[in-house]
């Protein structure tokens, strides 16, 4: 479903690669969890594969499309019809309720509007269900998005990546502000719901304990050759001075 | 597009405790620009409409603006007046069709009063060559009858039979009363729309008498001739301040007018209605330009702040961008986004500001009309005040322009995660 190949791309204004990576692929439905240190280019691999930004060299394919060579309306259009992105926090539009958040992708996207309404008649009703599934109940679902506690953002974000079951959904580092508990609870309701819904997951996040419960593990610095360590002389040069 | 058009709405509403001041300034520009445009568009029309089918007024030497300030709108001091000989001569002018004198000075509760002949109601026009028509009554025919115009009937609730006293000089009330000869409301006037609403019309020969025993502005003390012996004085006034001439063609105008200007026993001014109207705009022209610049100048610094406040708050919606580029809108639906929601402000600026505007109209018009004798009719906007209104939607729509770019840029270079 997703293939990477010879991958690269560097930040403007920067002196090195940030991305470097020969070959990744992810299979239709497979729940894969990314992991790496700080710095490592997760979020950026993950713009690339959204196709928000653009490689310099290379080939990211979603569904068959090779997302360097497409016009970036056709990019766009991709991205609102295929992929469901949550952030690591701060998901939510502060002046849409909670059940218009879950709205957005389909009032982006025919297709996911489309989507949405074949399994639950409307996509109100499809926002509500996913809504209920994530553990929200209705007394939260016309509050404004802002009312709500992290842990629930969190999840009213997962469901409107869910919406209209994209075929990927990207998730970057999505429970680093839950605790522990809340943190388990969501990966296995994420994973339950993608499952369900029959989309991939790529889930970024340093939590190695989550790894478990995923399909395959991925280390980002294992496959992204830009990522390997290097000695950092001038904080090396620094320490040595202090001490 | 109507998905984005609804969240710009939203977004901008979320903000509105910031962007209500801009919508406040924007408002205010609107109102001076677009009333400022109203004001002068009536005052024209009101001008132009006061006197038609004259075609010179003629008086005392003196600039011509102030002449026919004063004959016709009775605005500014009196002029000094032409001797009745003229009046005669000029009457006698085979170039001439009719003259009607008019004698200026006194008033009535702060109305002036406008000593005539009956030919004011039969030759006086007013917008389009309309004659004057009575709404009660008809002209005056006594020696103490009075014709009001509409606004001084309906405003000091006078009908037909009524009797008023008039006042000397024409400072309002308090001044010197001609108490001792009193006035019988013979007639009342159809509304006009023009300063006939606001006079009280007596005969000459009224002003005449009424100021037999007066000398130099005061009652001249120990005299004092009752009414009803004013009959035994000769009552042909020795000046009146203006005369209004009609000519048998139009044609003639200039020569007439040279006539005039030749006139040998005293030296008298012939206007053209029209051409000293002209001179009046092209001397209040200059001011109308500078009200006119100002409030242009409003409107760019209320434009400017609302460019400000968009940037100002830029940084704190990166966060709200990356969402919506995360749920697939590109970097020109983010430009499209700012654009639209500086033109929602600007547009419910503009909005506000002609509401207050028509509010004000509709609360200041009587006020207008009463002091100033300038009609502000209610009615459709003029081209002027729709460009005007246009412009500063244009205007703002283009100023923010500014803020989309930089967010166009800002969430290109941020993707999905941005700096703040
Ligand atoms: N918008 C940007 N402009 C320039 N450089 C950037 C930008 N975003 C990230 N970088 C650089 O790219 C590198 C990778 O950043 P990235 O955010 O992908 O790391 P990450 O693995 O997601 O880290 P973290 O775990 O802290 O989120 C870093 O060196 C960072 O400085
Ligand atoms: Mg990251």
């Amino acid at each position: 479903m997703l293939q990477i190949e010879s991958l690269r791309f560097r930040w403007p204004r920067t002196a090195a690669d940030c991305i470097d990576i020969d070959r990744l692929d992810i299979g239709p439905g497979e729940c894969v969890f990314l992991h790496g240190p700080s710095g490592s280019g997760k979020s950026t691999l993950l713009g690339l594969i959204a196709g928000v930004l653009v490689p310099d060299s290379g080939e990211v394919t979603l569904l068959g499309e090779r997302l360097r060579t497409l016009a970036p309306a056709k990019r766009d259009a991709i991205r609102a019809a295929r992929i469901g992105y949550i952030f690591q926090q701060f998901n939510l539009l502060p002046y849409l309720s909670v059940v218009e958040n879950v709205l957005l992708p389909c009032r982006l996207s025919a297709h996911r509007a489309q989507k949405a309404r074949s399994v639950s008649g409307t996509v109100r009703a499809d926002a509500e269900a996913l809504l209920s599934g994530m553990g929200l109940d209705a007394s939260v679902w016309n509050r404004t998005a802002t009312a709500l506690s992290v842990g629930q953002q969190q999840r009213v974000a997962a469901a409107r990546a869910l919406i209209g079951a994209p075929e990927l959904i990207l998730a970057d580092e999505p429970t680093s502000a839950l605790d522990e508990d809340r943190r388990n609870a969501f990966v296995e309701l994420m994973i339950g719901l993608c499952t369900r819904a029959g989309s991939a997951l790529v889930f970024v996040s340093h939590d190695l304990r989550l790894a478990t419960r995923f399909d395959r593990s991925i280390a980002l610095a294992e496959v992204n050759r830009a990522s390997r360590p290097e000695p950092d002389a001038g904080f090396a040069v620094h320490t040595r001075a202090g001490t | 597009m109507s998905a984005l058009l609804s969240l710009a709405a939203r977004s901008a509403w979320n903000r509105r405790f910031v962007l209500s001041l801009t919508v406040f300034s924007i408002a205010l520009s609107t109102f001076l620009l677009v009333g400022i445009e109203q004001l002068r568009t009536s005052a024209r029309a009101s001008f132009s409409k006061s006197v038609s089918g004259t075609d010179l007024v003629v008086g005392a030497r003196s600039n011509s603006v102030q002449l026919l300030l004063h004959a016709v709108f009775r605005i500014g001091e009196p002029t000094q007046g032409m001797g009745w000989a003229s009046v005669e001569k000029l009457a006698a002018n085979p170039l001439v069709a009719w003259v009607v004198p008019l004698s200026l000075g006194d008033s009535h509760r702060g109305f002036p009063v406008l000593g005539t002949t009956s030919g004011y109601f039969t030759h006086f026009r007013y917008g389009y060559r309309e004659a004057l028509a009575f709404s009660d009554g008809r002209p005056f025919d006594r020696l103490f009858d009075a014709v009001l115009g509409a606004e001084v009937a309906n405003r000091l609730g006078y009908r037909t039979g009524d009797r008023i006293t008039l006042s000397h000089g024409t400072g309002g009330a308090g001044f010197a009363e001609h108490g001792d000869k009193p006035f019988t409301v013979s007639g009342v006037l159809a509304p006009t729309g023009t300063p006939v609403d606001r006079s009280v019309h007596v005969s000459l020969e009224a002003i005449e008498a009424l100021h037999l025993d007066w000398q130099g502005g005061a009652p001249i003390p120990g005299l004092s001739i009752p009414p009803e012996f004013v009959r035994k004085f000769d009552l042909q006034p020795r000046s009146v301040t203006a005369l209004l001439v009609g000519l048998h063609s139009r044609a003639s105008v200039f020569a007439m007018q040279r006539q005039i200007a030749e006139f040998r026993p005293e030296p008298l001014s012939a206007v053209l209605p029209g051409v000293a109207l002209d001179q009046l705009w092209e001397l209040v022209g200059a001011g109308e330009s500078a009200l006119i610049a100002i409030s242009a100048l409003v409107s760019v610094v209320s434009l400017a702040g609302l460019v400000a406040v968009v940037l100002a708050g830029l940084n704190e919606r990166r966060r709200e961008l990356a969402i919506l580029r995360a749920l697939g809108a590109s970097p020109h639906h983010v430009l499209l986004l700012l654009a639209m929601e500086g033109a929602i402000v600007t547009l419910a600026g503009v909005l506000a500001g002609l509401a207050a505007l028509v509010a004000g109209l509709a609360a200041g018009a009587p006020m207008l009309r009463a002091e100033l004798g300038i009609d502000l009719p209610f009615v459709a906007p003029t081209t002027s005040q729709v460009l005007l209104a246009s412009a500063i939607l244009a205007a703002g729509f283009l100023a923010s322009l500014a803020p989309a770019l930089r967010a166009y840029r800002l969430s290109l270079a941020d993707g999905l995660t941005p700096r703040i």
